[in-house]
């Protein structure tokens, strides 16, 4: 008995011990990684701002398809110039350094890029040879990052070029203090948003994924919550017009008829070029919180919602709008998809690019009751740029074109591959 | 409600278990509180083992809602200090926890994925009889959890290749365990 009572002294001393110490605390530790900028002069960043040789396609982006070139965004590197006089066998040519490029639109022999809050233009006259002609500083201020109050001089404005990454791990409450440091030289890996486009003669042809479109002699762009004009009837020295407030969320636009079509995650905005220096709202149709890139017809609007990282919905459709009353759209029908990106509609065929689906193509004859003719599996759609049986496809693993002349039957044309690294 | 059904089950495996007459076996359900520098949390549990004279070896299985939700499975052992039905005793084990989720694993910015890990716990107890074939108990000891969470992170953009970051916690959660339970 004693030698039992001796155990139960010695357990509950234990016990009490562990109470006094910090074996009753909680840890915590947090692994993330560290990225510390790589800085240049904007100067110095300008001075690559030209074409390269050609690099692999990596991480595929916004396309704009002008006469028998491709440019094709790399994601927040430039843009890969793309000779594809033979469809069945592109020629990747060269590659035109952009730091944090997104988007981009043709017109003539200019090409108009985004690169932060800038807008650069280049002369494309000679693809294989492009050019800066002219730089537009901090034009979409959503998009700053480098630009200070005062700042004018490029040598001055430091730009962060790339990061050097380093893994750390800290206790939990260790990071809270080091997040909350101002004066730490410390920054997260920020990430550009951005989107696509689409037009007409001497203008390049976007998808439908663009923030970039041009209609006449205005280049029109989105950020997160603005619309920019810009005139361009002197492509050698645009000059911002007007800038448009609107609901947070935009992501996307397209221009039809003088109109101009924007995607929201919130809804739908048509806005009227009547004055093309400043656009006005003429109608908006409001759906549930989701990612929605936007094309029009004429009668019809044609709308994709998906769901995913940061779109903050589950809904996963096609919605057919009703536009002929532009000042209040209705919505008409309905058609359950996958996770639907960009799409694109060439006379009475659509194509939609179904995320990891693939791309459907549907007979849209009767819009309201759109026939699905054939489902192309194997690739992650992006976006689509479509003309004439001619359909361009960005995908997750590269850029594929196809010959779609016959719906039920499209044929592979060629495939750009993604090279990873 | 699956929750409840759990305890259910476990009541009944642990009691069926423990009344195999002629079976050197031995079956408890016991439930308590985790008290820790996260505050209190509620626990449930059962064992089915094997039993010599003074000693036990047993599988168990339960609810531990300190921290985050999990289901531990441990591997127990357990020393009597005597042949009587009134006996202290001490016990130990270890195992793996499994997190059983509250809620879905997205959220605006990214995903998150939750990974079990080490479960152990020690201390000592007090058996007394109160039926014919049961023994209430009490038990006060020190347990330890484990976890893990990933949590990918993706910042906004539209196109379809968004570059993405990982950011990893590791969590201990040491805690003190005061339980009550039948053995049969």
């Amino acid at each position: 008995m004693k030698q039992l009572l001796r155990f139960m002294v010695m357990g509950l001393s234990a016990f009490f011990l562990l109470l006094m110490q910090g074996c009753m605390k909680d840890s915590c530790r947090r692994t993330y990684t560290l990225f510390q900028p790589i800085y240049k002069s904007l100067r110095q960043v300008r001075a690559d701002m030209k074409s390269t040789a050609s690099q692999p396609l990596d991480k595929t982006g916004k396309l704009n398809v002008f006469g028998n070139y491709i440019f094709l965004n790399e994601v927040g590197k430039g843009i890969h110039v793309i000779d594809n006089s033979d469809p069945s066998a592109p020629n990747n040519i060269g590659f035109i350094n952009i730091p944090n490029n997104v988007d981009l639109a043709v017109k003539g022999r200019y090409l108009y890029a985004d690169s932060y809050s800038d807008i650069i233009v280049f002369d494309i006259l000679n693809p294989a040879d492009v050019r800066p002609v002219k730089f537009m500083d901090n034009v979409m201020k959503e998009k700053n990052v480098y630009w200070q109050s005062n700042a004018t001089n490029p040598d001055s404005v430091r730009v962060v070029v790339g990061y050097t990454q380093k893994d750390t791990t800290v206790d939990c409450d260790t990071y809270s203090l080091w997040s909350s440091c101002s004066s730490c030289d410390v920054r997260s890996n920020s990430l550009a948003s951005g989107a696509f486009y689409a037009a007409a003669p001497q203008v390049g042809r976007g998808g439908s994924m663009a923030s970039f479109t041009i209609v006449s002699d205005y280049l029109y762009t989105v950020g997160s919550a603005s619309l920019y004009a810009i005139d361009i009837s002197q492509p050698e020295n645009p000059q911002q017009k007007a800038v448009k407030t609107l609901p947070w969320g935009i992501e996307t636009i397209y221009p039809f008829q003088n109109k101009l079509f924007i995607g929201s995650r919130t809804g739908m905005f048509i806005y009227d070029l009547g004055n093309p220096a400043a656009p006005s709202e003429q109608g908006r149709f409001t759906h549930v919180t989701s990612c929605d890139p936007v094309i029009a017809d004429g009668q019809y609007a044609y709308v994709t919602l998906r769901s995913g990282t940061g779109c903050n919905t589950t809904i996963n459709e096609l919605n057919v709008l009703d536009v002929s009353n532009l000042s209040a759209p209705v919505l008409k029908a309905r058609h359950n998809l996958n996770n639907p990106y960009g799409l694109a509609k060439d006379g009475n065929t659509l194509l939609v690019c179904d995320g990891k689906s693939g791309l459907n193509i549907y007979n849209a004859a009767s819009p309201l009751s759109l026939q699905l003719v054939k489902k192309v599996e194997g690739l992650e759609t992006y976006d689509v740029i479509a003309m004439n049986g001619h359909a361009i496809v960005v995908a997750k693993d590269g850029l594929y074109q196809y010959n779609y002349s016959n719906p039920q039957q499209p044929v592979l044309l060629s495939k750009l591959p993604v090279v990873k690294k | 409600m699956r929750a409840v059904l759990f305890v259910v089950l476990c009541f009944a495996v642990s009691v069926s278990f423990g009344q195999k007459k002629g079976w050197p076996l031995e079956g408890s359900i016991q439930a308590g509180l985790l008290e820790g520098q996260s505050g209190s949390a509620f626990q449930m549990g059962f064992t089915g083992g094997v039993k010599g004279k003074t000693w036990t070896t047993s599988l168990g299985t339960g609810l531990d809602y300190y921290g985050v939700r999990s289901i531990p499975l441990f591997l127990q052992v357990q020393k009597k200090f005597s042949t009587r039905e009134k006996t202290p005793f001490a016990f130990a084990g270890g195992g793996y926890h499994f997190p059983w989720l509250e809620s879905n694993n997205e959220d605006w910015w990214g995903s998150r994925k939750a990974s079990g890990g080490l479960y152990y716990s020690a201390g000592i107890g007090y058996q007394l009889p109160v039926m014919k074939t049961a023994a209430l108990f009490f038990t006060a000891g020190y347990s330890l959890k484990e976890y893990e969470e990933d949590f990918l992170r993706s910042g906004y953009c539209i196109g379809g290749n968004c570059p993405t970051y990982t950011e990893n916690y590791t969590y201990k959660l040491r805690r003190l365990s005061m339980t009550t339970g039948l053995r049969f």
